[in-house]
């Protein structure tokens, strides 16, 4: 008779088991009772499992050296705290100068400071606490003698790089919680350019690479860099036609397109292995314009002692034509209410259990007064590589969205009205009031990481929480079947209502901008009349 | 009458030499292998620990066969001297270490071989060859849907039809 797994002693099966990642659990413990009782029961198990369905990945020891337990209850804790938002007493933000959107990344917010003449004095790093995560609160003040063009923090990494305006010559690479040269770059903090004479934007951050867009007459160039060897790993001229107006607004055409009047915005980023430009049309009506995605290597990044020189680039190019319409636009329509960026400055979201690389978007419609929508991809772009690998040679390639992923899915909702919307990891936040119907206003926090859906919609079905549950524009009832996430996305959403102080404010026909951060806060800017109401309401996690 | 194997003709016992071990397997073959290689294993410590409380010497049964115990001797010899953190029980648990390259290679064979082998490490007490082979089989079935590693595992489908669709079978969390 042929041997069974299911025969094994528990702890051989935990052993086994342990080796598995999230994906090959679920399907594990699919397959018979037993192993569905060993994973049940072991709780290094359920972390893997909470862990992705949280969308997180599991942190360092650090040096708290917290066990496995402490650590999922730790989680739990995090996945529920957003659902019970609290309203903090008082301001621990500074103002915002001029209304520039604080830049977020992580738990920090950078704020920018402004002499009397209007120009960058320099910066305001605040980290916000979290009692949860056991950080605490800091804040630091970075004077800079170099007026920002632009910043790019990796908070993860601890890292804060400023250009400057000036020289256009080098980059400077600081720590955001000491203010000192980092510790990894090289050269003292300093990336130099001069050997290559030009001047660039940094544009995005991955990890040790750098990508740095310079404009030059005949094009985009792109360049890599590794911040931590001051080493130009890659480079990509040879791109097809492009239409530039700025270092970061700028497009990409394939040969035969012709490129379209009007204003355009484009994002640029970084992945591991993969360079994505990422572009909007002149307006919403206009032709979907796509994603460019450029593979610039391979596998694992090259280790440090093996620098590479630059590499000529693209190998490949794709092009997603259908991927989205409506990334963001300038907003020169006049609005009924204020135009902010909805765009959360990260669109791309790494699911730790497939590396998925998410591209999402949303996407408010401002000329037709009472209608949000968001358009969202959440994609498995690395499981379309999987099946349809990159062909030889430059290529473009039409993807039609059907083709695109398992995921993707437009979430359209029909709300009252709109005063707020915006987007930060795996969430939308939402504030919408009529203020003719005289309902009270509140925040709305739409969630649409797919396995933290599965996981709220179990939950649902159980009744034990009180969440709404979105199916395209459809609300799914308690208790609905619910097949799974392949071809509907679905959504989450929290709804909380505003401080009283606020929603009077609010009722009065204030003006609000908020900003959601990726750990629990959310930053607000009311304003009646001109005059300052509150700046901020925040809760943590 | 069952037959004699010498496990490894080299390993004649002589003098500087650790003691012998008679070891019988499921299917009668008796194999004599020196004490000092299968210390390795703590059930064999064990029974080895019991003789000289009681100073009587017999052969140690075990519950699989000879093809599957040489395996496993195969193992011990190759690691014999070697100090392998998984194995020391006063260690702390260690963290999940590369798999050793010899180990690879030693269990590249079939699954059921493979789960035989785990499950006579496990009954011996071997937990660095219990690692080993834990990661052999997650190699295995990484990847594949339920059904293929059913097949895999040789396990049956014992849930019923509600249960299959139960929410912990598709997103538990």
């Amino acid at each position: 008779m042929a041997p069974s797994l299911g025969a094994l002693a528990h702890d051989v099966l935990l052993e086994i088991l342990e080796d598995l990642d999230y994906k090959g659990l679920m399907s594990c413990q699919a397959t018979c009772r037993r192993i569905r009782t060993v994973v049940a029961s072991s709780v290094s198990l359920q972390y893997i499992i909470e862990l992705a369905a949280c969308g997180m990945l599991d942190g360092p020891r650090g040096t708290q050296r917290l066990d496995v337990t402490e650590r999922l209850r730790r989680l739990r804790l995090y996945d529920t705290a957003w659902r019970e938002l609290h309203w903090t007493k008082e301001d621990k933000y500074p103002p915002l100068v001029g209304r520039r959107l604080p830049f977020i990344d992580g738990n920090m917010l950078i704020f920018l400071n402004l002499d009397q003449s209007g120009h960058t004095s320099g910066y305001t790093s605040h980290r916000i606490p979290s009692t949860l995560r056991g950080v605490e609160e800091q804040r630091l003040d970075f004077a800079t003698k170099l007026p920002s063009l632009k910043r790019i923090v990796d908070a993860s990494q601890d890292l804060i790089i400023s250009s400057g305006r000036s020289s256009y010559s080098s980059y400077h690479l600081r720590s955001l919680s000491s203010g000192d040269p980092h510790p990894l770059a090289h050269n003292n903090g300093v990336l130099d350019r001069t050997p290559e004479r030009y001047g660039g934007v940094i544009i995005d951050i991955f990890e040790d690479l750098l990508l740095e867009v310079v404009m030059r007459v005949w094009g985009v160039e792109h360049i890599v860099w590794n911040w931590k060897t001051g080493v130009a790993e890659y480079k990509a001229v040879s791109l097809p036609s492009v239409l530039i107006s700025s270092p970061t607004v700028y497009m990409i055409f394939p040969p035969e397109v012709e490129p379209p009047r009007g204003r355009y915005r484009a994002r640029c980023f970084l992945d591991r292995n993969h360079l994505l430009v990422n572009a909007g049309g002149p307006n919403h009506d206009s032709k979907p314009v796509g994603i460019h995605i450029l593979q610039f290597r391979t596998g694992p990044p090259p280790s440090r002692s093996r620098a590479t020189s630059l590499t000529e680039g693209p190998t490949y190019v794709f092009l997603f034509p259908h991927f989205t319409p409506c990334l963001a636009f300038e907003t020169t329509v006049a609005a009924p209410w204020r135009t902010v960026d909805p765009l959360s400055p990260v669109p791309f979201y790494c699911d730790p259990s497939d590396r998925i690389f998410s591209v999402r978007t949303a996407w408010r419609a401002y000329d037709q007064g009472h209608h949000l929508s968001f358009h969202i991809l959440a994609s498995t772009f690395h499981s379309y590589l999987r099946s349809h690998p990159f062909p030889r040679g430059s290529t473009w390639i039409d993807v039609p969205w059907d083709k695109w992923g398992p995921m993707g899915c437009r979430v359209t909702q029909r709300v009252p009205s709109i005063t707020e919307a915006c987007m930060r990891g795996t969430k939308i936040l939402r504030i919408d009031h009529d203020p003719h119907h005289r309902s009270k206003p509140a925040v709305d926090i739409l969630d649409y990481h797919p396995l933290r859906v599965a996981r709220a919609l179990m939950l649902l079905r159980s009744g034990a929480t009180p969440v709404t549950v979105f199916r395209g524009s459809t609300l799914v009832e308690p208790g609905a079947a619910f097949d799974g996430f392949a071809t509907m996305l679905p959504c989450i959403s929290t709804n909380v209502p505003l401080p009283d102080e606020l929603a009077d404010a609010m009722l009065r026909g204030a003006q609000c901008q908020a900003y959601l951060c990726e750990n629990g806060v959310v930053l607000m800017q009311v304003e009646l009349r001109g005059q300052r109401i509150k700046d901020t309401w925040t809760y943590t996690i | 009458m069952p037959t004699i194997v010498s496990v490894d003709d080299s390993t004649v016992p002589g003098e500087g030499s650790s003691r012998l071990l008679l070891l019988v397997s499921s299917d009668n073959k008796h194999i004599v292998v020196e004490e000092d290689i299968m210390s390795r294993s703590r059930f064999i410590s064990k029974q080895v620990e019991g003789f000289e409380a009681t100073s009587q010497r017999h052969a140690i049964l075990l519950p699989f066969s000879s093809f599957v115990l040489n395996k496993v001797i195969e193992y011990c010899s190759h690691y014999r001297g070697y100090y392998l953190l998984e194995d020391d029980p006063d260690a702390a648990p260690p963290g999940r270490s590369p798999v050793r390259e010899w180990d690879q290679e030693f269990l590249d064979v079939d699954r059921n071989m493979l789960l035989r082998i785990i499950k006579a490490a496990h009954y011996l007490e071997i937990k660095s060859l219990v690692g080993s082979c834990a990661r052999a089989i997650a190699d295995m079935i990484r990847g594949k849907t339920t059904e293929e590693m059913r097949e895999i595992l040789g396990v049956e489908n014992d849930f019923t039809p509600e249960e299959e669709h139960s929410p912990s079978s598709k997103c538990t969390g």
